[in-house]
């Protein structure tokens, strides 16, 4: 009777081509924005594309963009992890099949339905659409908290018990610091999957690339939507490889 | 330093009347069980699988809280105690060893003191002194679990167990998972140091052997926990209390009582003045003894204080007076 729970799986990447393997990535993702930026100079821009190709209109919606996602996975870590740890804690099974069941329910609804949904609920606007993007990555993160919790060796837990810690002694020195890697992992697909998600927030007057982007599409100029779209699909390369570094370094030494 | 290693000599323990019975089952897990524990003593519990051993030890440090029934530790009864307190002053090995393998050794049998509010010199001083008890190089301290061996990790477990010098501590098959070898590396280490730190000892395990070997006193369990016989080896040995308990000794009971006995405590005759004598020392067993008789196709065997040709010679060794001691003469343990 539990909810069905696959988590992402932590990293191994680093691990099969070493340190020097972490910097291809963003010599691919650097190389892919110079092509980009060779292609959209070579082009012969009108006024409508010139007003939306131009260096102070892609820094103020890249700069929107992350912003945006930074927020959105700050808010997502800071309610999944301990609601996560709750969860675990409590060994309840009606709690564990609620939460998971409404995570799920989250990212079941397609995000630019959940965007547009909340819009009319709500309104427009960039806390909607934080509300929005938020529902839709906390699922990853609780998910990957409760899953990594549960994963360390009861063997360890009762030696730790057994030795006179307290349950939350316990929490902190043993479990989750062996659950790190596993969390991590969820908080990296979160993030990739914010990246991804957050032009949909131009919809309902968000900002970010997205604006672009549906710019791009609406008035039919291949050349507004490609560049904006190359831009989010790099930030989202990015992100995940920061996501990469960041479990590399923060994987506890000795597992 | 503050304490030393025999600081804290072990305590009493004494379980009344303890039961422990799981909601919607028909069979306690543990029946009544009472016994004492002297201080100091190794006692082993036995018992096939699922006897209940294991519960009942673990209702010690109240891992497992009993249904009813007192456990007193040193005249106090733990039920009264907070259980993380209680648990701090007994040390806990399992067969699984379960070293936090993110923690450095050092960090691993530090935890506890460190808890407890030790400085850091002394927690440095006292997992220096702990890794030299059990036989671990001192540079061992920065390394981290999966580069030990496993019986090296169990090494590790026993001082992290007597790190914060509890007078009592618990041991669930301890050696159970190691190879042969190794085990009896582990278990003559074991003895050797408890020679040393003096502590009340609870110890389970499966093996009969092992039992005899390591037990100041054992206690044979029936399903449930209950006793079926509860005393010396040498006197288990001798006389079992019922089949159960005798099914347990199996085949070899007189060379089982042999190899508990040393010949330390035999009565020896004086060396005969013939040349080209089996050797023995006084610190091996009279099954040992046996054994070189038989090897060597003499009824006489030297014993020596020490190994070596030129060791002082203290006595020999009659077939005679093996013979003696199986049937429980000779001996004066």
């Amino acid at each position: 009777m539990t909810a069905p729970v696959t988590a992402q799986r932590p990293a191994r990447a680093a691990r099969g081509t070493g340190r020097a393997g972490l910097l291809v990535r963003p010599a691919l993702i650097g190389a892919g924005l110079l092509v980009l930026w060779w292609w959209a100079g070579s082009q012969q821009l009108d006024s409508i594309e010139a007003r939306n190709v131009n260096g102070e209109v892609i820094g103020s919606q890249v700069l929107e963009h992350v912003e945006l996602t930074l927020i959105c996975t700050a808010l997502t870590i800071a309610i999944a992890i301990p609601l996560g740890i709750a969860v675990s804690l409590s060994r309840s099974r009606a709690g564990r099949l609620v939460v998971l069941s409404l995570g799920n329910l989250g990212q079941a609804i397609p995000s630019i339905g959940l965007i547009v949904l909340l819009a009319l609920v709500i309104s427009i606007g960039v806390g909607t659409a934080v509300i929005a993007l938020v529902a839709y990555a906390v699922l990853p993160v609780l998910r990957n908290t409760m899953v990594g919790i549960e994963g360390v060796d009861p063997v360890l837990t009762e030696a730790a018990r057994g030795m006179g810690l307290s349950r939350l002694a316990v929490l902190f020195t043993v479990e989750l610091p062996l659950a790190v890697p596993v969390i991590l992992a969820g908080v990296r697909t979160a993030l990739v999957l914010t990246v991804a998600s957050a032009p949909l927030a131009a919809l309902i007057d968000g900002g970010g690339l997205g604006e672009g982007l549906f710019t791009g599409l609406t008035l039919n100029r291949p050349v507004i939507s490609v560049t904006f779209g190359v831009l989010v699909a790099a930030l989202a390369l990015l992100a995940d490889w920061l996501g990469l570094l960041a479990e590399t370094s923060l994987r506890p030494k000795g597992i | 330093m503050p304490e030393s290693i025999t600081g804290r000599p072990g305590e009493t323990i004494e379980l009344t009347d303890v039961t422990k019975r799981y909601p919607g089952q028909a069979e306690p897990a543990v029946e009544a069980v009472s016994m004492v524990i002297p201080a100091g003593e190794v006692v082993v519990l036995v018992g096939p699988s699922g006897c209940g051993k294991t519960t009942t030890m673990k209702m010690i440090n109240r891992l497992i809280e009993p249904t009813s029934g007192t456990i007193t530790i040193g005249g106090t009864d733990v039920l009264t105690l907070d259980p993380d307190q209680h648990r701090r002053d007994i040390g806990y090995v399992i067969q699984q060893i379960g070293l936090f393998p993110h923690k450095r050794i050092e960090d691993n049998i530090g935890l506890l003191p460190k808890r407890l509010g030790w400085s850091r010199s002394r927690v440095r001083a006292r997992v220096a002194e702990l890794l030299e008890l059990v036989g671990l190089p001192a540079d061992y301290a920065r390394r981290y679990p999966r580069e030990l061996s496993g019986g090296q990790q169990q090494r590790v477990g026993v001082a992290r167990a007597l790190a914060a010098d509890p007078p009592v501590m618990l041991m669930d098959e301890p050696f159970g998972a190691t190879d042969p070898i190794t085990r009896d590396h582990l278990q003559n280490e074991f003895l050797r140091l408890q020679r040393e730190v003096r502590k009340t000892i609870v110890f389970v395990t499966h093996d009969f052997d092992e039992a005899l070997k390591m037990g100041d006193r054992i206690a044979v369990l029936r399903p449930r926990s209950v006793i079926a016989q509860y005393d010396t080896p040498e006197a288990i040995l001798a006389a079992p209390a019922d089949d159960y308990v005798a099914s347990f000794i199996g085949a070899g009971g007189q060379l089982k009582k042999l190899a508990l006995l040393r010949l330390r405590d035999v009565e020896l005759a004086p060396a005969p003045r013939v040349g080209g004598l089996p050797r023995i020392v006084v610190d091996a067993t009279v099954r040992d003894a046996l054994d070189l008789m038989l090897g060597e196709g003499s009824d006489v065997v030297l014993v020596t204080g020490d190994f070596g040709d030129d060791a002082e010679v203290l006595g020999s060794l009659h077939l005679q007076t093996v013979m003696g001691a199986a049937a429980g003469k000779a001996g004066n343990p």
